[in-house]
């Protein structure tokens, strides 16, 4: 019998593979892994902290998301379990995306909440790193979950299920200088407003007879055509006015060689009728702000924190003003949500209330308030909620007097009330349109193959689009894939 | 001719080996083998055995050595008992292997599976942490020189290794297979053994009255295994290939009456009893298997086929589904058969996984090779699935060095920080904890572990970080062997006068001090905390050097480079760059040889940087005989607790290391960028296409690596060279004028991380008591002169209230006075000291709103201020983007002063500390 035992290992296995197989496919059937949200309640106490990972804050918001932390660890002060502690990365993006990537799947780091580019929820869901948040239906908190910016909310979701809940969004916005199209009398009914277009523009820079030939010279517009991410977006951009949309809501590629080509066209369109500075293909945020700030643009794409970062290099708030961008403009921001290993564990809930806490209607103000594009329809309104006191106050030191009684020094002539509810009734409207960027598992390689493809392409003085189409598609076609 | 003896006289001094692997436990989804332990000890005993053993027990090595059921067998491990026995056996040589075994779809590339084996999805490379029969262990032993060699494969697809038998010319060589090619064998009972290697035994004890030989091992062995049958009722015959005439694999035994002969072998095997069946199969819905030593009655013949018919089903199924459903299938059997058997689907489908994230810290002057030897490591394969991404990242050599010393702060960063900010955060500050570390030298990784795992940190750099106190070592940095070679060289100009006899030989020391007796010379080097090369080169310059000499050489640097270029690269740009023409011709250079190559590429030719212009001047190498050659040394990073995937990562990066180490593409990557290749036992010469054979490049490096310095450990030597260094520019003398108009707080730069007051505190940790130092607070009444908050002096064990002070500064409501500040504490810090040679830095921290205000006229009154003497240095830090752009005035005062301005563009944290520790005598860095 012996011979009859030994076999038994082996076959028992290959019935497991049946068995396994049966048991793989019906899942696939039933909405497949992450059907259920663990409740990770298990009997055990949650141990504290809430460790949430960020990157470094560079935009200058003076640590709000530290001081929203604050306030929720002074609100569970009694609480060990419950206090939360901000891990900050590096603020260079791919370190940023390399270290949370590597830290959930190998476990070399702790982390409950992270705080993720809304480009990486397809990657980070479909490796499992994160897990979905449950979905209120009624009530009050589905009430709450309708008030983010539908294609806000929409960036945090990955087949079918929500993963995140949006901390803080950007979108791009047109800046420009009424000065100089005053002066080229291009009145201000001609100037951009809600519905203008691109053809407007390139109609505005014939006016101003631009055509820029080195980097110092007076440009059309300017806008982040580097080989990195700015790039992307900007393509992107050109490519949803030309009606070229590259993947499907599952990362699936929908393009094709001939429409792609629409899309080329369309961006060298703007960069050659733009009249875009020379410069421009190897700016950054920082360089194209300085070359508007400095005169050599007469537009500028851009985000929203130039809108206070002009204020500083300007001086005269008169010399710029702030509209959409004409046709699609691209989403931006990060996404809060629980890590996999989490939601298993007693920690669970109070890393899903931690979130709901920092992207709550008053958080979102806060951020607001220090000059990100907050994620909720309400905080544009006049009837937003305010900021946390305590974090207004952390904000504004004390011993700073309020703006409108200030002396000695100018914010408040700078941005008027009147300037700033413009602004973010503007940036308000670009988000409830704004378009997203290509949602699949696979953004990073993607981004590094589009970026090498068009910046070729932009160096090139005669460029034959059809050709650089069709070797785009091909790439992108292995890439969408995971190859 | 009668066959081989090992233990013939004739063979008496001949060294014989036998290499028994046994894989018994596997971490993945294969099964465990139980009775591979049994199969052990039945080798042993019969290659050993008193009277008929061939081996003596000194003679066998055996993987594992101990440690039973959980001891892991990793590739690697097999390898190098496979290349020692290559070496070190003359005699007979016994390879024995039982464990998992596996081949491509089409049966080729026989794989034998180790304890981290693994199958992937990736087309062309489906196994990893495998051998392959036929590229890695026949290549191995092929070159064996042993009299004999005999390997004895018992595991599934055993006969698979056949159609890869290739010995070399001449050479004795037998290779016995447990089955037939494509035949699966079954896994045996814990406590007899295989049925292969228990038949086997028996063959080898009993030889009655003559030897056994492979010849009669081979019938005997088929006549045993005659009524057994294999997986899938398949005939079991085992196979073999001989070149060769016989050899002996045990002696005769002596005859013993009481025991009946035992040939033919005999077909039962020993135990346990139970009635012998030939169509053994659980059913499908038994479950998963149960553990290998509960014995289970299973007899059924029914069970059999309704195995087969589950196979046939799957089959079927395979063939009718969508290709993304078989690849899922076929993932899926792999995953969970028993190892013995690999069906790779399609790879077109369109489901690849996500990629294993591999994070690669590497040394500044060596991130731009790396990564493109990375990205081509990425594109190496563009049919099947990206299984890993690489995200290629660097740091200051000395800053990896600390982190790793305090590796728990870089897994969880402390949890509280005191009010100036100054702790070791290595997330944020270095960057992601790395699963790779490749630094430019040994010596890095010498520094990075020396006295011991735990964080000694404090004690054995001198630096004095509190938060080190709490930091241990969690990690482990395991060397797997260099990527490539550079020698650090002094690049001297063509047109300076230098015997050609100090070109190699001789010590740095000697050179510098013939170059610069010839004629007026400057060296230059990288800054020594940034890159290994740099620190490696300062150590041997310090050596034997008289008093002072580090203060004047240091000096001297930073005189002719305001701004310590942070590789070596940036060293030969900022000397191409033609403002610094005059400095160029009499710099010689202190870089990797790789680098001078690069720079002596003429214009047009491939590999030529972009910064370099005519105006450099074509440099020769000269190879100090002190400093140590770069190794590019790549460690294997291992977190504690990283346990999630702890053997796919590390089949991943040991996968990218043996790419990097001996794959052409990867090869080229670096020697496109002058760097030698990794040889079998050192840097290989250089190739028709390498940089250093181009001609512009014929007079300039030496195609041997002439003597180096020494490769044992340099590390307290190095830690000392930096306690040299970083005290050889002070004291200084330094004055913050901090912008406290209420704009700093609307612009919210004012508190918090990354605000004016927190940056400030921080870069004066790198003050020390000797040096002078205060803090002015510039928003005051118009006509009044800047707050004088921390008064300017010397601060005998007064720092952290300087630092306190500082972050308890108030903003005032009145316009910053940059001007009038500017110019008051210029002459400050020019005054109350004779020593024009004493550091002076004057740094200005700003919102950038009020630098804007100063009008033109007062514009040009600084910078002709800023540019007279005693030398201060000015560092503008403006807190909002684009204020140090080309002309604005903190550009244009940070040239007058041979200082910086630094905005949001740049890394104000870090560069601000190391602009202050420049000056200072204290914590620098």
């Amino acid at each position: 019998m012996t011979y009859g035992h030994r076999h038994t290992g082996r076959r028992r296995a290959r019935a497991a593979v049946a068995v396994g197989l049966l048991v793989f496919l019906s899942a696939a059937c039933t909405g497949g892994p992450g059907g259920t949200v663990p409740s990770g309640q298990g009997g055990q106490a949650a141990e504290g902290p809430i460790i949430v990972a960020s990157g470094l804050d560079v935009t200058g918001s003076g640590s709000v998301r530290q001081q929203l932390i604050e306030e929720w660890n002074r609100r569970h002060a009694g609480s060990k379990a419950e206090q939360a502690k901000l891990v900050e990365l590096p603020g260079a993006a791919d370190q940023q995306r390399s270290q949370l990537l590597g830290a959930l799947q190998s476990g070399s780091a702790r982390y409950d909440v992270v705080n993720l580019d809304i480009t990486w929820i397809p990657e980070f869901a479909e490796a499992g790193l994160i897990s979905p948040l449950p979905v209120a239906e009624t009530g009050v908190a589905a009430e709450d979950e309708r008030d983010f910016i539908r294609r806000v909310h929409a960036t945090t979701v990955w087949k079918g299920r929500s993963y995140a809940r949006p901390f803080n969004t950007d979108v791009g916005l047109l800046y420009y200088r009424p000065d100089l199209l005053t002066a080229a009398d291009i009145t201000v009914d001609k100037q951009p407003h809600d519905d203008w277009t691109w053809d407007q523009l390139y109609s505005s820079v014939k006016t101003l007879g631009l055509n820029p030939v080195s980097a110092d010279e007076r440009a059309g517009w300017t806008t982040q055509l580097a080989p990195y991410e700015g790039l992307t977006v900007n393509t992107v951009e050109a490519f949803a006015d030309a009606g070229v949309e590259l993947t499907d809501s599952e990362g699936k590629y929908r393009s094709s060689a001939g429409k792609l080509k629409d899309g080329l066209d369309k961006l060298l369109d703007r960069v050659g009728q733009g009249q875009v500075q020379p410069a421009a293909t190897s700016s950054h945020e920082t360089e194209s702000l300085t070359d508007f700030a400095e005169g050599r643009a007469v537009f500028l794409r851009h985000w929203p924190y130039a809108y206070g970062a002009l204020a500083g290099l300007m001086g005269r708030a008169e010399q710029y003003a702030v509209n959409r961008l004409p046709g699609k403009a691209v989403l931006g921001g990060q996404n809060l949500a629980v890590t996999s290993v989490t939601a298993d564990s007693p920690r669970a809930a109070n890393a899903r209330a931690l979130i709901t806490f920092l992207t709550s209607r008053e958080s979102e103000r806060c951020l607001l308030d220090a000059g990100f594009a907050a994620t909720r329809a309400s905080v544009y309104e006049s009837t937003a909620k305010p900021c946390w006191p305590r974090v207004a106050a952390a904000l504004r030191p004390a011993g700073d007097v309020p703006r409108a009684a200030a002396t000695g020094e100018g914010a408040p002539e700078r941005q008027t009330p009147e300037a700033r509810a413009a602004y973010i009734r503007i940036l308000g409207e670009a988000l409830t349109e704004a378009v997203q960027r290509p949602r699949t598992p696979y953004y990073g390689a993607f981004t590094q193959v589009l970026q090498t493809h068009v910046h070729a392409l932009l160096g090139r003085t005669r460029p034959d689009t059809a050709e650089a189409a069709e070797q785009l598609d091909k790439d992108l076609r292995n890439v969408f894939a995971g190859r | 001719m009668p066959p081989y003896n090992a233990r013939g006289e004739e063979n008496g001094a001949k060294r014989n080996r036998a290499v028994l692997i046994g894989v018994e436990h596997y971490t993945g989804t294969r099964n465990d083998l139980p009775a591979v332990a049994t199969n052990l000890r039945l080798m042993r005993e019969a290659l050993t055995d008193g009277t008929t053993g061939v081996m003596r027990p000194e003679d066998l090595v055996v993987v594992p050595g101990q440690g039973g059921p959980s001891a892991t067998v990793s590739p690697l491990r097999v390898r190098a008992a496979l290349s020692s026995a290559r070496d070190g056996v003359d005699g007979l040589l016994v390879v024995y292997f039982a464990g998992h075994g596996i081949v491509r779809p089409d049966g080729s590339d026989l794989n034998l599976m180790f304890t981290d084996s693994r199958v992937t999805r990736d087309r062309h490379h489906p196994f990893v942490d495998t051998l392959s029969w036929r590229d890695d262990v026949m290549p191995e032993l092929r070159n064996s020189r042993a009299d004999w060699v005999v390997v004895i494969l018992d595991c599934c697809f055993a006969g698979n290794a056949l159609a890869a038998f290739s010995p070399a010319a001449g050479q004795n060589f037998a290779l016995l297979t447990a089955a037939e090619p494509g035949v699966e064998i079954p896994p045996g009972d814990p406590g007899t053994g295989t049925e292969f290697t228990a038949a086997l035994h028996r063959l080898l004890t009993t030889g009655e009255g003559e030897p056994v030989t492979f010849t009669r091992i081979v019938t005997g062995i088929r006549r045993a295994m005659a009524p057994l049958k294999a997986v899938d009722g398949h005939p079991w015959i085992p196979d073999e290939r001989r070149h060769g005439d016989d050899v002996v694999l045990a002696l005769a035994a002596l005859p013993e009456p009481s025991q009946p002969a035992p040939a033919p072998a005999p077909p039962l095997p020993p135990s346990p009893a139970g009635p012998p069946s030939t169509s053994p199969a659980p059913s499908p819905s038994s479950g998963p298997p149960p553990p290998a030593d509960a014995p289970q009655a299973v007899a059924a013949t029914g069970r059999k086929r309704r195995a087969a018919s589950v196979r046939r089903a799957l089959s079927a199924l395979v063939g009718r589904m969508t290709r993304t459903t078989a690849v899922v299938l076929a993932g899926v059997v792999a995953l969970a058969g028993a190892g013995a058997w690999f069906l790779l689907g399609p790879t077109q489908g369109d489901d690849c996984g996500s990629p294993l994230e591999l994070r690669v810290l590497t040394d500044p002057d060596l991130r731009p090779t790396v990564k493109k030897a990375a990205d081509a490591y990425l594109e190496r394969d563009d049919a099947g699935c990206r299984t890993v991404g690489i995200t290629v990242y660097d740091a200051k050599a000395t800053d990896a060095v600390e982190a790793f010393r305090s590796s728990s702060l870089w897994q969880a960063p402390p949890a509280a920080c005191p009010p100036s900010g100054d702790c070791l955060r290595p997330q944020r500050d270095v960057g992601a904890q790395p699963d790779i570390w490749i630094p430019a030298a040994g010596s890095a990784w010498q520094r990075a572990t020396a006295g011991g795992a735990s964080g000694t940190t404090a004690a054995a750099t001198g630096t004095g970080e509190p938060a080190a106190d709490v930091a241990k070592s969690v990690v482990d940095l395991d060397r797997l062997g260099p990527v490539a070679y550079t020698p650090m060289v002094l690049g001297v100009p063509d047109t300076m006068r230098l015997a050609q006899s100090l070109q190699t030989d001789d010590p740095l020391n000697r050179i510098v001090s013939a170059l610069q007796e010839a004629q007026p010379a400057e060296i230059l080097r990288p800054d020594p905390e940034g890159t290994e090369g740099a620190l490696l080169a300062t150590d041997a310059l310090y050596t034997a050097s008289r008093a002072g000499y580090v203060s004047t050489v240091e000096t001297r640097m930073a005189q002719a480079l305001p701004r310590m270029p942070s590789t070596a690269r940036e060293l030969m740009c900022a000397l191409a760059r033609s403002s610094n023409n005059g400095l160029e011709d009499k710099a010689a250079v202190l870089v990797p040889e790789q680098t001078l190559a690069q720079f002596n590429l003429s214009a047009g030719k491939a590999g030529r940087p972009d910064c370099t212009t005519e105006a450099l001047a074509h440099r020769v190498a000269h190879y100090p005989s002190d400093v140590p050659m770069l190794d590019l040394p790549f460690v294997r990073v291992t977190w504690a607790g990283a346990d999630r995937d702890a053997d796919e990562r590390k089949a991943a990066v040991e996968e990218f290391h043996d790419w990097l180490a001996t794959d052409p593409d990867a090869q080229k990557a670096f020697t496109d960028d002058g760097f030698r290749g990794a040889g079998e036992s050192g840097p290989a010469p250089p190739g028709a296409g390498s940089v250093l054979r181009s001609e512009d490049n014929a007079t300039a490096v030496r195609e041997q690596i002439p003597a180096t310095g020494p490769s044992t450990d340099v590390s307290a030597s190095l830690n000392d060279a930096l306690n040299r260094y970083r005290g050889a520019l002070g004291p200084g003398r330094v004055l913050y004028l901090l912008d406290n108009s209420t704009s700093t707080a609307d612009k919210r730069v004012w508190d918090g991380t990354g605000g004016a007051k927190e940056l400030v505190a921080r870069s004066m940790s790198s003050l020390g008591a000797k040096d002078a130092y205060g803090v002015w607070l510039a928003a005051v009444e118009e006509g009044k002169p800047a707050t004088d908050h921390v008064p300017f002096g010397l601060r005998t064990g007064d720092g952290d209230g300087a630092q306190k002070a500082v972050t308890g500064a108030r903003t005032a409501a009145f316009d910053a006075r940059i001007a009038d500040g500017l110019s008051d504490a210029l002459d400050t810090l020019r005054n109350g000291t004779t020593d024009a040679e004493q550091p002076r830095l004057l740094v200005l921290v700003t919102d950038g709103e009020d630098l804007e205000a100063v009008e033109e006229d007062e514009r040009k009154e600084l910078v002709a201020k800023a540019a007279g003497t005693p030398l201060v240095r000015i560092v503008t830090v403006s807190l909002q983007s684009g204020a140090c752009a080309d002309g604005r005035l903190g550009d244009r005062l940070a040239a007058a002063s041979g200082g910086r301005c630094l905005d949001p563009a740049a890394d104000i944290a870090v560069e601000l500390a190391a602009e202050v520790a420049k000056a200072g005598t204290g914590d620098a860095e």
